[in-house]
């Protein structure tokens, strides 16, 4: 698995299973911003027997290796949640979309990832929830600390974050752009669960 | 403008807020759920209410008060949460209402998860 991580194997996959021409306008937009913050995402298809998948929406799927499977289960709650609200109160708030959680999916698929590649370990699974404003919540909480990360609708739209150890000792505070993150400043909280 | 005075509002009580079903999953309070509304995140005064006074008032908004759970917040630990100010803001149909104005960014929605506790649950939801 190791060797496989190293060669890059494993990576976020986007299938344009209806191609360019096909899409909506608003999907070729979409795509487009994602090319452009992301240009792997037009790499060939790679399926292992060892990863699992999880699909966004129709033409969007995130490939994570089965280590993190339940990181994957999570994000699957998520695009359930989206798929099946129908009772959301409005005067709750706006409710996250589809692309707002790609966002936040491929910030916790490539993070989980890069972590077991680099560091050699699983993080703990968060929880994905709507957030304020249209925004999603990741949130990590357990009994040695919380940490939320909350993403906003756009990938140029800076996350912010802030997580703190429950005795209070440690703390992280910032804010970072999706793809552009300084990978190491959680490890100060989720190090300590391994 | 409401009848009632403005009064300020002792560390030692409690503000109940209304939780909607949507901010509730497997049973955990979503962060989310810490929010403004109009400028302010709505609560109640326990001089003036109490949890059950604070739930069945969403009658009045037409809405189902099974729907929502009660949160309880001592008004000292919300006023040590950073930027938080509370603000009694009496209402005529309501004389508890308060308003939390201050920015609810991460660093106050987790802290916000370290000092409420649920006074009234939902129904048919183990919630922690």
């Amino acid at each position: 698995m190791k060797d496989l991580l190293a060669n890059n194997s494993y990576k976020r996959l986007a299938f344009y299973n209806k191609g360019f021409i096909n899409t909506s306008v608003e999907d070729w937009v979409d795509y487009k911003q994602d090319y452009i913050n992301h240009a792997h995402l037009l790499e060939d298809k790679f399926v292992d027997s060892n990863s699992v998948r999880v699909s966004i929406t129709d033409n969007y799927t995130i490939e994570l290796p089965t280590e993190l499977n339940d990181i994957a289960n999570e994000i699957n709650k998520a695009v359930e949640f989206l798929d099946n609200i129908e009772d959301w109160d409005p005067d709750e708030g706006e409710l996250y979309t589809y692309s707002t959680l790609k966002n936040a999916s491929t910030f916790l698929a490539d993070y989980s990832i890069w972590v077991l590649n680099e560091k050699g370990f699983v993080i703990p699974t968060p929880k994905i929830y709507p957030g304020p404003n249209g925004t999603i919540d990741i949130l990590w909480k357990n009994e040695k600390f919380k940490l939320l990360v909350n993403v906003r609708s756009h990938p140029d739209l800076s996350a912010t974050f802030y997580g703190k150890t429950n005795d209070g000792e440690e703390f992280v505070e910032g804010k970072f752009k999706i793809g552009n993150i300084n990978q190491n400043v959680f490890l100060v909280l989720l190090e300590q669960y391994k | 403008m409401a009848d009632f005075e403005v009064e300020e509002i002792p560390d030692e009580d409690l503000l109940y807020m209304r939780v909607h079903k949507n901010w509730i999953r497997d049973g955990e309070l979503n962060p989310g759920t810490f929010r403004n509304n109009e400028g302010g995140m709505s609560t109640d005064w326990s001089k003036y209410s109490d949890p059950e006074q604070t739930r069945i008032r969403v009658i009045a908004y037409d809405k189902e008060p099974d729907n929502y759970g009660i949160l309880g917040m001592n008004v000292g630990d919300v006023r040590n949460i950073p930027d938080q100010v509370v603000i009694h803001k009496p209402l005529d149909d309501n004389r508890s209402h308060t308003d939390v104005e201050g920015v609810k960014e991460t660093k106050q929605r987790v802290l916000y998860l370290e000092i409420v506790n649920w006074e009234i649950t939902l129904p048919n939801l183990n919630q922690e």
